[in-house]
């Protein structure tokens, strides 16, 4: 066993893991972090990606020994302490981003993360930046728009 | 011909955009998947397959895992 200290979502957890957990198995079954879902376990759909010290990460390719020291942002952490609303999920939601909402919480953490790195993305750039996440529903038009809306947004809550 | 749907007047609903109300939780990450639910006594189950494409099964060995 491995002794990590990760903090969730701005809360620090100390435990002991066998060395191959992985990162998503210790959020679901130690700590009861369930809003980040297990897709496919194999890194191809991008479900449950989170944050990793604010970089976009699929956590069933990372061990839980590898975020030791580490913050992690879910999908549970990422609206204000008040319940207000990421403005990445406030525009999912007005643009009718997600139908069965599955892909929705590594959708919504890609995003955050492509537009932490390119405020103004193009919608080819918005595609390719996405494109480690796959939706079943094929609601990829309403999703591109709402991340082009959430950067407008977001553009404009810095400038204000 | 050009058929364009009228919305009715009056109508709050037809031809009116609608937010769904099952997006807030969709969204949070506060959905109770199938795969969240734990139940006392939960057990799981794999499947394995056989490598062998037509064959006889002759007998299992619980013991290995």
């Amino acid at each position: 066993m491995a002794s990590v200290s990760i903090t969730v979502d701005g809360v620090r957890y100390d435990d002991d893991v066998a060395p191959r957990t992985l990162l998503v198995h210790h959020l679901r079954n130690a700590l009861g972090k369930v809003g980040t879902v297990v897709g496919c376990d194999t890194s191809n759909c991008g479900a449950c990606t989170v944050l990793l010290d604010g970089v976009s990460v699929k956590s069933c390719s990372v061990l839980a020994v590898q975020a030791d020291g580490s913050e992690v942002t879910t999908i549970e952490g990422l609206a204000a302490p008040d319940g207000t609303l990421h403005p990445v999920q406030q525009a999912f939601h007005e643009r009718h981003a997600l139908q069965c909402g599955f892909c929705t919480p590594g959708m919504i953490l890609s995003a955050v993360d492509l537009l932490r790195e390119n405020p103004d993305p193009s919608e080819v750039e918005i595609r390719e930046g996405i494109e480690g996440n796959l939706c079943r529903c094929t609601g990829y038009q309403n999703i591109v728009s709402a991340v082009k809306d959430a950067a407008t947004a977001m553009r404009a809550g810095v400038a204000s | 011909m050009t058929i364009a749907p009228e919305r009715p007047a009056g109508s709050l609903e037809v031809g009116a955009p609608r937010r769904r109300k099952e997006d807030a939780r969709l969204i949070t990450g506060r959905t109770n998947w199938t795969d969240n639910i734990v139940l006392p006594g939960l057990l799981h189950m794999a499947i394995l397959r056989s490598p062998i494409a037509h064959g006889r099964l002759t007998h299992i060995d619980a013991a290995r895992r």
